[in-house]
């Protein structure tokens, strides 16, 4: 794939389920290595559109094309094999809190082994490997809960383990949804700085949907504006038009 | 179920007169419960050996016998407990499989020991198999049950990183499962230890054989040393158990 080729292309993409139409159609590129933040309320649809960039979700109307991947038409063990290129951070929850944080580490391979090599892989790690999760554990910030049970983690360090998990998967997109929520706003603003920091050293395209607008300025190249699926902006950081932001929350009409 | 239970009662004409009326002279009851505070060291069969070889033999034999079906249980319930899970499957298959486990559990293990000798005669197998069925009966169900109520975030998050339908369920939801299936798995055994020593009433040399021989004889002293021996063997594994269970994490 040609590296000018966009990571992410969306041509007139919408999502309608049921009666809901979550995402109006949307057109946008996100380019390899750009790193960008989709702000707006709750419920504008920036889960939706994550969703639908990462290939959890067809598009009802319109095309998404990620890594070269038409998604409204591709069988389901392509839209697997894309799945396993792309990594995706929750909220919260994502990890199993009885494992011990190596092993959670280690699923992050899963997408690309088979149903007994993944088992054998989380269950019985080589030294090899256990050394490698040790490096990326230490690249998070977190190199001494190797061996410790996930559930005794903090907030905040459960989610840098779910981004060394992301590191072990290896993927070319990452993608978070609204990655910090859980998490107090000093520890939240090191997320996002480690994310982005991240994503430039391994070339990620880095696709982040978040609450606080300051952190989305500040650390992303550019920001989305969603408001009731529809894009309300989408600019580089520094020009994002004034009084956008007060158009994103305003709640006068409600 | 109290109103039940009631009926049950009078249709089952419980009281004290149906009691006195039918027990044999009231000083055997007394001699048995007399001998409780003095439990045989030796035969009351005129030869006077020691007790404890058979007392030994009879606790090995239980514990044996009740591990061998506990191990054979896990083998078959595991596997069975996943797939009792509604979350295997995507469609009503499920069902299908609760209904055999449901099979498995209603029918007592003495009952499956009746039959099984039928077929197979006194072999050790025997005792096993019929401990075996209802135990992964049971352990199928409670695990399919608890796989079905543990939080489903983690396997979702996995099959966002490509994941299949049975990773996401085998590396994500099953593992939080287990904790409370090991829990499980040492009550089972406790059941396991007391239906091995009921074996014995069919002849396989568990405890339950020795204390029938000895009740046959009247020799109380005796069947209170097999008693305390059935009971100290069930006091140190429920020690076992709850050391385990004080060990796992449980979230």
């Amino acid at each position: 794939m040609a590296s000018d080729e966009p990571s992410i292309h969306l041509i007139g993409a919408g999502l309608v389920i049921g009666e809901a139409e979550l995402l109006k159609p949307i057109s946008l590129q996100i380019g390899p290595g750009e790193c960008v933040a989709i702000v707006g309320p709750s419920g504008a649809g920036k889960t939706s559109l994550l969703r639908l960039m990462s290939g959890a979700e067809r598009c009802t109307s319109g095309r998404v094309i990620v890594q070269g991947v038409d998604t409204s038409k591709a069988a389901p063990a392509q839209i697997k094999a894309l799945r396993s290129r792309v990594g995706f951070i929750h909220q919260d929850h994502q990890l199993v809190p009885n494992y011990r944080v190596i092993q959670n580490v280690l699923t992050g391979r899963v997408g690309r082994q088979g149903l007994l090599a993944s088992l054998l892989a989380v269950l019985f790690p080589s030294r090899d490997i256990t050394e490698e999760v040790h490096r990326l554990l230490g690249r998070v910030g977190v190199e001494e809960k190797l061996f410790s049970w996930t559930h005794q983690l903090s907030g905040g360090e459960r989610q840098r383990v779910a981004i060394a998990r992301a590191l072990f998967q290896e993927p070319q997109i990452l993608m978070a949804d609204e990655p910090v929520a859980s998490v107090d706003p000093a520890r939240a603003e090191a997320l996002v700085v480690l994310l982005t920091k991240l994503a430039a050293e391994e070339g990620w395209a880095l696709a982040v949907s978040l609450h606080n607008l300051g952190l989305a300025q500040t650390h992303f190249d550019r920001v989305i504006g969603l408001r009731d699926g529809l894009v309300l902006f989408d600019a580089r950081a520094r020009d994002v038009p004034a009084g956008a932001y007060e158009r994103l929350y305003d709640l006068s009409g409600t | 179920m109290v109103f039940a239970a009631v009926l049950a009662a009078i249709s089952l004409d419980l009281g004290w007169s149906s009691m006195g009326a039918r027990s044999g002279p009231v000083s055997v009851v007394a001699d048995f419960f007399g001998s409780a505070l003095a439990p045989s060291f030796r035969t009351e069969d005129g030869t006077g050996q020691a007790m404890w070889p058979m007392v030994v033999d009879g606790v090995l034999a239980t514990l044996k016998f009740a591990l061998a079906a506990m191990g054979l249980a896990l083998a078959v319930g595991l596997p069975l407990g996943i797939l009792a899970a509604e979350r295997c499957w995507g469609g009503m298959g499920f069902g299908a499989v609760r209904l055999v486990v449901a099979a498995m559990r209603s029918i007592h293990e003495l009952i499956w020991a009746m039959v099984l000798l039928a077929a197979f005669g006194l072999s050790p197998a025997t005792a096993v198999v019929a401990i075996a069925i209802p135990a992964a009966g049971t352990l199928a169900k409670v695990f399919g049950e608890l796989i079905d109520e543990s939080p489903a975030e983690a396997g979702d998050a996995l099959r966002a990183l490509g994941a299949g339908r049975s990773q996401a369920l085998l590396l994500g939801v099953v593992p939080r499962a287990v904790p409370g299936l090991i829990s499980y798995v040492f009550f089972r055994f406790e059941c396991a230890l007391r239906s091995s020593a009921v074996m014995g009433f069919f002849g396989f040399p568990t405890l339950g054989y020795f204390i029938q021989k000895s009740m046959e004889n009247l020799y109380f002293g005796e069947v209170w040393a097999y008693l305390y021996a059935l009971i100290g063997l069930m006091a140190l594994v429920e020690r076992w158990s709850a050391s385990v269970r004080r060990g796992l994490v449980l979230t």
